[in-house]
């Protein structure tokens, strides 16, 4: 059974997703980041059968949940990025597709000392802007007629100047939103 | 309309992917030597009340390369998978089992000084310097030129950050990721700095109280072992001739005795380079370590079968053998006197060694218990066997030091500290002379 994706023609869907990443802060050893994201997206259908095209905005934000410092010294990475992407998806049972996504990576890093630590440096904080790639690959699951979008994602990452995170992995979720030309 | 749509946000994402093409690190290579750097540093003082710790600008003035942490005398690579063989205390027999990744820094530079960009950058500049500053006091403290020990050991100095372990367990290899320790591989001369902590305040692998103990171990090899690993390393036909031969090759680093010892000069090496009585403090303020303190609750040779009163096995003798100097120390208030005592310290530890062959100590050390022929490492104080080998040991330091004040008062602290079983009345006569 396919789904009738031929709607989508006059679609923008919105959406959020969650992902997660390994970064190798060096020794072996990784933390644990968690993204979290909102996105809309549109769709143009492609002259061959069952092809389109998806484009879409981005926005999201790193969280470390536990990241292994000492007490009295580290430095604190917030990381927000926006972006753009464009990919093509092929209408089917499932919904596989690939995509680049292209932006900015936007992060405040700070000085964090304890009171043993009597005198800070006056370089933090301090603000990097560090462009951003990502080639994804996605398999969707329609739900509901294609309603909602349910898509499991794996991403290759490269973020300049920054070699820690290579990749993601994490979900998608959207919902369709139809309009009349 | 709908394709303009879609045309507009392939334009955006063609300009997104030049501007990912063209964007470099360019920053990171802007610098010149001598590096200077924002580091966590250690600032020390005379009273313990007056030490501080500072993030500073600093010059690492040893440093040839930044991207790969090398310099004259030390090099510092990231990670790594170590193989242990054993361990004693902060001593490590091990070989590495792969290639360490380069220190991979993340920096930028702001008129011209490094600034770290994620904390493993910020730790691995700050333990650089702290191994600089310790090798600043080297010949001030021991006499060596700093170019001499670097030839001894084929030199430079390598340094492990963070690396992981992996030790054989009953057939099974168990990979192993340690922190909060630090430790020295005296058949490599390689320094390990394990991985940070949530469970530490000043990391282990910044602190420089730490670093130069790890490095009193180096000075400790180079001296008393003779530049010599002292691996005991043995097979079933040597047990016998080891059990008669009171000075069998590796013997030193596998009694608990001169373990001790060794870590008793690491902690004194630590005051000299930093006037701390307390290696650990910092790191682990909320693990009681005043035993270890140079200043902490008073405890006596005899009462090291007690683990109430010392619970750091063979690292309370290291405790009173360092007291003993510490005290002595004390006596000195300027700068170059105390330095001067600190050469005194080391040249006769350089000197035990021959020494130990030769009367009084000769006669007062036993023969090799069965344990230490067989490279087994005892957990627990003989109160008779170890006693003889301190009394063995501290009458062969005490010989190199010149009849005065200085030699009176050190054989004082030492009666006081070890008694009669860890410093006996035959190894006392040298300090009669």
């Amino acid at each position: 059974m396919s789904v009738n994706l031929d709607p989508l023609m006059n679609l923008i869907s919105l959406g959020a997703a969650f992902a997660a990443s390994n970064r190798n802060d060096g020794g072996g050893v990784t933390s644990r980041i968690h993204h979290y994201e909102v996105f809309a997206q549109s769709y143009l259908k492609l002259p061959a059968n069952n092809l389109f095209l998806r484009s879409g905005v981005r926005l999201g934000y790193e969280h470390i949940p536990d990241e292994e410092a000492p007490q009295s010294i580290k430095i604190r990475e917030q990381s927000f990025r926006g972006g753009f992407e464009l990919g093509i998806l092929y209408e089917g049972l499932m919904v596989p597709s690939i995509s680049l996504q292209a932006g900015v990576l936007r992060r405040k890093l700070t000085l964090d000392t304890s009171s043993q630590i009597t005198s800070k440096s006056t370089d933090f904080p301090m603000i990097e802007w560090l462009p951003m790639g990502i080639l994804n690959l996605g398999l969707g699951l329609p739900i509901e007629g294609g309603k909602l979008i349910l898509e499991p994602f794996y991403r290759f990452v490269w973020i300049a100047k920054d070699t820690r995170q290579t990749s993601q992995w994490g979900i998608d979720a959207s919902w369709s939103l139809s309009f009349e030309n | 309309m709908k394709f303009n749509c879609h045309f507009k946000t392939l334009l955006l994402s063609a300009c997104f992917s030049s501007t990912l093409l063209t964007s470099c690190d360019g920053e990171q290579s802007k610098v010149n030597k001598p590096y200077r750097a924002e580091i966590l540093k250690f600032v020390p003082s005379s009273t313990t009340s007056g030490e501080s710790w500072v993030v500073a600008e600093q010059e690492l003035a040893t440093l040839e390369n930044l991207d790969t942490l090398e310099g004259s005398f030390f090099s510092m690579t990231l990670g790594g998978l170590i193989k242990i063989n054993s361990n004693i205390g902060s001593l490590i027999d091990a070989s590495s089992n792969s290639s360490p990744v380069r220190a991979n820094l993340r920096y930028t530079t702001k008129n011209g000084v490094i600034v770290p960009r994620d904390t493993s950058t910020l730790l691995a500049l700050s333990s650089y310097f702290a191994f600089e500053q310790t090798l600043a006091v080297l010949q001030e403290s021991t006499g060596i030129d700093p170019n001499e020990l670097k030839k001894n050991i084929n030199g430079p100095y390598r340094i492990y950050f963070e690396p992981s372990l992996t030790e054989k367990v009953e057939n099974e290899s168990a990979f192993l990721t340690p922190k909060l320790n630090a430790a020295f591989n005296p058949e490599s001369n390689d320094f390990y700095l394990f991985r940070r902590s949530e469970l530490e305040s000043i990391p282990f692998s910044a602190n420089i109280k730490v670093i130069s103990h790890e490095f009193g171990h180096a000075l400790f090899k180079n001296s008393f072992n003779a530049n010599s690993a002292e691996i005991c390393r043995t097979s079933e036909e040597e047990i016998n001739a080891r059990m008669a031969d009171k000075f069998f090759s590796g013997r030193w680093s596998n009694e608990y005795a001169i373990s001790g010892i060794n870590e008793g000069f690491s902690d004194f090496n630590s005051y000299i380079v930093t006037s701390s009585t307390n290696v650990f403090t910092d790191s682990l303020p909320r693990f009681s370590s005043e035993s270890r303190s140079l200043t902490g609750p008073a405890f006596v040779f005899s009462q090291l079968t007690n683990d109430i009163v010392c619970s750091g096995r063979f690292y309370c003798i290291g405790t009173l053998f360092a007291r003993a100097l510490y005290g002595v120390a004390q006596s000195y208030k300027n700068r170059s006197d105390l330095m001067a005592f600190s050469r005194r310290v080391y040249t006769a530890l350089e000197k035990s060694r021959e020494n130990l062959r030769a009367s009084p100590a000769k006669d007062i050390l036993p023969m090799p218990s069965k344990e230490a022929a067989t490279c087994i490492r005892r957990s627990k104080l003989s109160l008779s066997y170890d006693g003889a080998i301190t009394s063995a040991f501290l009458a062969a330091f005490l010989q190199s030091f010149s009849a005065g004040e200085e030699k009176k008062n050190l054989c004082e602290n030492l009666r006081n500290l070890f008694g009669n079983y860890g410093f006996s009345q035959e190894a006392r006569i040298v300090c009669e002379s």
